[in-house]
């Protein structure tokens, strides 16, 4: 599919940087124009066809424009399932058109989901692309992510409506414009036709390069500059080679000192003011002309003052992004280079000192503000040291944007800076005062606030989780989580996990049902289940509405406190800025000494000091010792925090320091503690051993079967021989161990793959769990809001450190195959699972409520099998058909054979996922079976390109072993021929629509960090192949049966896999 | 002659700040906008079309380009040149209605004899249609470019002599209130 290569003939190309370049581009032929016009506007025309022939028609802006308008016609629903195609076409697909840019920011307005998923869609690529700050998408990236934080958070923003956008020094827009003038005797009503495509060319913005003003302003201020940047070049260099390690250089960042990016959210809106367009290069420029920068920066700032709103923190990232210092390192030079002016040209009253202190505070502030939308331009790479950061950080107080990039006139900051303790002196406006429009902006803007506000609290729960002792982390959670209880019910939903909205309304979260909140596992990230109470179509931005003057008031006079803040919590949050003035006055003091080791180029401050801490080794202590230090300052929320924490902490058993154990294990094998830790010290280090000697050995005998398959055929009886040899051998080695003993060995690794099952809730009770709807009636019960009539309840796992797009790429496609499936009506079933993203390494989950992994059935149900003398100590495992028959009855009965067609429905559906996707890592633990006897294939890690190690273990098309036919009723069975006839019936569908789920992958591929998109531009080549297109249509019936399902029936390939998993990682086979 | 103009004299600053609405920044941001997009420093019949074909892909916009090139191109020398394309921009974003009118009358005015003919009117129009291709729902009464040249000059040809002097362009347009909402659309936006 030609995305990326646009196909000359039919269009106008258009180089990058000039129109000079375009004289050699053929002629334009009208008939395939017009053509295309028919089919843009025909019947047929899908989202998904638009989407492409905005890739292929890159280069034409005309039609761009066009095709960009037209997204517009088709369903919120159906554009929003598409974001991450669209973020991604407009970060990958270089084009001088800026349709598809304005589409997206105007879509903000449209739907409060959209400006979100998109927001956290950019927060996420940024990230990836910020390897290459000068490449077209990071650029790209920041510009739109800038731009709708502005428009988002910042209730001051223009409004759109009102705004009058001068177009900036584009050639052709500026011609088109004169001449329609011009023309309009002879058609008036082109103009207007034109209008808004002259404006959107208009706004295109490019990067000026003014050498002589760089250079004389380097000159002017040599010295300066080269403090400064010695010593942003240091930080650089540090932070690059290992920033992981040098946490304190990586702290540098958000040093005052090191530029931040303050800069560009504000130019939109000064450039309003200023009436010309300004780019990043053209700062150094201006800061040539000081009169101009002090109007308009009086201008901005007194806006800004009086427009304070709190912005959401991003407090960590996981990802290494050591790139910061690279992108603004000069902008941050010039900046201070510019504070240094103004204190040559005397401007100052005050003494350089505290000037600087002055702008390094608001420096700290601003980006405090804005890091929600940089997050890792900031906080770069600082996993841990962040955390605890968030813990005695002396960012306390509700950062107010104070600076512009033009500096403010010295008087205010002064004046400022007394009243730093306390909110501006902004007077109470009369709600009545504040116009409609202004007024829903602010609903709508506390609605993103909240949002945002608790995606990053539940995110920086799992990674403060992670620094507590394993037992205690349950109930460090509940007590999160009751902390952010505090602020709910409040106006915040969870874009995408929940059931659509109505028209204008929003679910609204009203509280987290603590008492049921589980940790997942125990690894280094700490994923945790939550179960989250709220109220369908509960609120919307309405704002003549009781509810909705109340949050209008509210945020007018508390705009800055943050809500959800596990730092800093306060039941009297409103109006009570009593506890800040505390803490500000010791922040000023951190803030000076700050200040100053940076301007020595020494990387020693406060904010290290206290983020150092937590590496001392004192990992239980220091959450209590960083509280401690402010605890005047504190309200009982913290002071609950540590006193649960510490708690938790106490009643840890010691647990052997064995670093070669990396981990301990929690939840179910916190019961049996004794007797593990007992096995462990004895035995641990001697069983891994033999364990991995067994993988090896496992792994060595995969790879010579894999040989043996790619060596010519005529060799085979020779090749079947030798094949049966290893097969043998490596049977011979699985039976030297009794599952008991496996369970002992691998307990612990099994454990890991429980996470999934622990999504129902599982395990601790039956061994299906507790059945969703049951549970739901029980919280239902006992909540306070469980009378209301729309109250409902959700469950979602939150993921940190995990990248979860890949998983979301895989839901996303999956969603698009039941699709094509649901058109042609077919019986096959898929579950519809979703991911929210909310950065690049964190994410909501939607639970699988009601099903269990095919591990954990086999694991339990053998247990209870041999309890009931069922089954054999040595006699194997149980069967998904001994499960059958337990949860469905008599395997004659209707319940029983509706399961069955339910399990051959799903089965059909996930083969034929596995196949075309090529997911892989298809053991017990990744497959589920829920309550009515679907299976759900979960966990999509390897797919299209990657596999689990480099070994090709799952050589089958897919996973179809003798017992998935067992249960189907044996190869004459009337639900194995259900599943073979929709199999056909389903590859033959996506066939039909092979191009579209190509292309999917194709506009993702590009230039994407996913492990699934490793073989690059091969990904979709090798996809396509997967479809077999060159097979005919009436030959397909028997290429299914033969090909797919006949080579991976009891593949052995797939039994290997299962072997070696249930040897290395004790998983049932 | 397509003289590399990488840079604004101070002559042709001041006297463009003179002849033209744009101060002296202005000026040179869009000097600077201009060879970024061409940096030859002019703009040839070529890429002038090309442009209009970019922002009207379904229609057919070169005879139109081509008669309006050479509206832009005061000189006739083939290209435009950058004070070429400032002073027309001037004009048409920031002059008064009369400026604008009497710009725009060059441009139907293709023999410079200072009439527009029915048959001038028709190419012009005929070319605008062109440009739109069905990008446009027109009303029955202006369906076709001639229906259209008919009501122009049943509009401004008011001693229906069968031309259209430019007093006459300027008081029939002016009557139009399409016609003036429709120029003053961009105001503001340069």
């Amino acid at each position: 599919m030609g995305v990326q290569t646009p196909t000359p003939a039919t269009e106008v190309q258009m180089s990058n940087d000039s129109l000079q370049g375009i004289n050699s581009s053929n002629e334009i032929n009208m008939t395939e124009n017009e053509k295309l016009l028919n089919f843009i506007n025909s019947r047929d025309f899908t989202l998904y066809d638009c989407i492409e022939l905005i890739c292929k028609y890159s280069n034409n802006v005309g039609i761009h424009y066009y095709l960009c308008q037209k997204l517009l016609s088709f369903p919120h629903s159906e554009l929003q399932f598409y974001i991450p195609q669209l973020v991604q076409v407009l970060l990958t697909i270089e084009t001088e058109s800026m349709a598809l840019e304005d589409l997206i920011l105007g879509l903000k307005n449209e739907n409060p989901h959209f400006a979100l998923l998109t927001f956290w869609q950019l927060q996420a690529l940024l990230a990836d692309l910020s390897l290459d700050p000068e490449s077209y998408g990071f650029q790209v990236a920041r510009r739109v992510l800038n731009e709708l934080q502005s428009s988002l958070f910042n209730v001051n923003s223009m409004d759109e409506g009102k705004k009058v956008t001068k177009i900036h020094e584009n050639v052709a827009p500026a011609l088109v414009l004169a001449s329609m003038m011009m023309s309009c005797m002879a058609l008036p009503e082109m103009a207007q036709i034109t209008k808004p495509m002259v404006e959107s060319q208009g706004r295109r913005q490019k990067a000026y390069v003014f050498k002589l003003a760089k250079s004389a302003m380097r000159d002017f201020t040599k010295n300066i500059t080269l403090k400064n940047t010695k010593f942003n070049k240091q930080s650089f260099y540090r932070s690059s080679s290992n920033s992981s390690k040098n946490k304190k250089d990586i702290n540098a960042v958000s040093l005052p000192d090191t530029p931040v990016d303050i800069v560009d959210p504000t130019t939109t809106k000064e450039d309003t003011d200023f009436r010309k367009p300004r780019t990043k290069d053209e700062e150094k420029e201006r800061s040539l002309n000081f009169d101009i920068i002090d109007d308009i920066g009086e201008q901005m700032f007194s806006q800004k003052i009086s427009g304070s709103i709190k912005l959401p923190k991003r407090k960590t990232k996981f990802i290494d992004n050591s790139y910061v210092h690279k992108v603004y390192d000069n902008k941050g030079v010039a900046k201070n280079e510019k504070h240094e002016l103004e204190m040559e040209e005397g401007l100052t009253i005050i003494t350089a000192d505290s000037q600087k202190k002055k702008t390094g505070l608001e420096s700290l502030r601003a980006n405090d503000q804005y890091t929600s939308s940089m997050p890792n331009l900031h906080k770069v790479g600082q996993p841990r040291s962040s955390v605890s950061t968030t813990y005695g950080s002396p960012e306390r107080n509700p950062p107010k944007f104070i600076r512009s990039n033009s500096q403010p006139p010295i008087e205010k900051t002064l004046a400022r800076r007394g009243t730093l303790s306390r909110k501006p002196s902004q007077p109470e406006i009369d709600i009545n005062k504040i116009p409609i429009s202004k007024r829903i902006k602010i609903l709508k803007a506390n609605y993103f606030r909240c949002a945002t506000q608790f995606a990053i609290a539940l995110e920086s729960i799992s990674q403060r989780l992670a620094q507590v002792p394993t037992d205690a982390r349950l109930g460090a959670l509940r007590g999160e989580l009751s902390l952010i209880n505090r602020d709910l019910p409040a106006e915040v939903d969870i874009p995408t996990l929940l059931p659509p909205n109505k028209k204008g309304k929003l679910h609204k979260l009203v509280t987290i049902t603590a008492s049921e909140a589980q940790v997942l596992n125990s690894a280094e990230k700490v994923p945790y289940l939550l179960l989250i109470e709220y109220l369908r179509d509960e609120f919307d931005s309405d704002p003549t509405t009781d509810e909705n003057i109340i949050v209008i008031n509210k945020s007018n006079c508390s705009k800055s406190t943050p809500l959800f803040d596990l730092n800093y919590l306060s039941k009297k949050r409103d109006g009570e800025t009593g506890t800040f003035s505390l803490t500000s006055s010791s922040e000023i003091l951190a803030d000076d000494n700050m200040l100053y080791d940076g301007l020595n180029g020494t990387t020693i401050s406060p904010l290290e000091h206290t983020s150092s801490l937590p590496e001392v080794g004192h990992r239980e202590m220091d959450l209590g010792d960083l509280s401690m230090v402010r605890v005047k300052n504190q309200t009982d929320a913290e002071a609950y925090r540590s006193s649960i924490v510490l708690q938790a902490a106490s009643k840890v058993p010691v647990i052997p320091d064995d670093p070669s154990q990396d981990r301990s294990p929690d939840l179910t094998f916190a019961q049996n503690m004794d007797e593990l830790i007992d096995k462990r010290s004895a035995n641990s280090k001697e069983l891994h051993r033999e364990n991995d000697d067994l993988a090896d050995q496992m792994r060595i005998s995969a790879l010579m079967l894999a040989q043996l398959d790619n060596s010519p055929q005529q060799l085979s009886d020779s090749t079947n021989q030798i094949r049966a040899q290893i097969i043998a051998s490596m049977k011979e080695v699985q039976d030297k161990f009794g599952y008991k003993d496996l369970e002992a060995m691998h307990g612990e690794a099994g454990e890991r793959k429980l996470e999934n099952d622990l999504k129902t809730g599982g395990i601790d009770t039956s061994y299906l769990g507790e059945d969703w709807n049951t549970r739901k009636e029980r919280i239902r019960k006992t909540s306070e809001y469980g009378h209301l009539e729309n109250w409902d309840l959700c469950s979602v796992i939150a993921k940190s450190g995990d990248d979860l797009r890949q998983e979301a790429f895989a839901c996303q496609i999956i969603q698009a195959m039941a699709q094509i499936w649901n058109r042609e009506k077919s019986d096959i079933w898929v579950k519809k699972m979703r991911i929210l993203i909310t950065s690049a390494t964190t994410g909501l989950v939607e639970t699988i409520t009601n099903a269990v992994s095919v591990h954990s059935i086999k694991k339990s149900l053998t247990k209870k099998m041999i309890e009931d003398g069922e089954l054999d100590e040595r006699g194997g495992i149980a069967s998904i058909r001994d499960h059958f028959v337990r949860a469905f009855g008599d395997p004659n009965g209707f319940r029983f054979r509706r399961a069955q067609d339910n399990f051959a429905c799903s089965l059909a559906a996930y083969s034929l996922i596995c196949y075309i996707l090529r997911v892989k890592d298809r053991h017990n633990g990744n497959i589920m079976i829920d309550n009515e006897g679907h299976v759900i294939h979960i966990d999509f890690g390897f797919m299209l390109s990657n596999s689990p190690g480099s070994v090709g273990f799952e050589a089958a098309p897919f996973k179809f072993t003798y017992e998935y036919v067992d249960l189907l009723g044996g190869l004459e069975g009337e639900a194995y021929k259900k599943y073979v006839k929709l199999m056909q019936e389903g590859f033959k569908a996506l066939r039909k629509q092979a191009s579209q789920i190509v292309s999917m992958c194709e506009i993702m591929q590009k230039d994407n960090m996913q492990p699934c998109f490793e073989a690059g531009d091969q990904t979709s080549v090798q996809l396509k192949q997967r479809f077999h297109l060159d097979v005919p249509d009436d030959e397909v019936d028997s290429f299914v049966e033969t090909f797919l399902i006949g080579k991976s029936l009891g593949s052995v390939y797939t039994r290997l896999y299962d072997q070696f998993q249930l040897i290395t990682q004790g998983i049932y086979s | 002659m397509g003289a590399k103009a990488s840079r604004l004299s101070k002559d042709d600053l001041t006297s463009l700040k003179q002849s033209t609405y744009f101060d002296r920044r202005e000026i040179q941001q869009w000097h600077k906008g201009f060879l970024r997009d061409c940096p030859n420093g002019y703009l040839t019949r070529d890429d002038f079309v090309k442009i209009y074909k970019q922002f009207f892909p379904f229609g057919q916009p070169e005879d139109f380009a081509n008669h309006l090139f050479t509206v832009f191109d005061k000189d006739n020398n083939g290209f435009i040149e950058f004070k070429e394309f400032i002073s027309v921009l001037s004009t048409t974003s920031r002059g008064t209605l009369e400026e604008k009118l009497v710009w725009a009358f060059q441009l139907y005015d293709l023999n410079h004899d200072g009439y527009i003919t029915y048959d001038e009117m028709l190419t012009i129009v005929s070319s605008v249609y062109r440009m739109m291709g069905s990008m446009v729902q027109l009303g029955k009464d202006e369906a076709t470019p001639e229906l259209r040249v008919k009501n122009i000059f049943k509009l401004m040809d008011k001693d229906e002599d069968g031309y259209i002097t430019l007093a006459e362009f300027r008081e029939g347009s002016k009557v139009d209130p399409s016609i003036i909402s429709a120029i003053s659309l961009y105001d503001g936006l340069v």
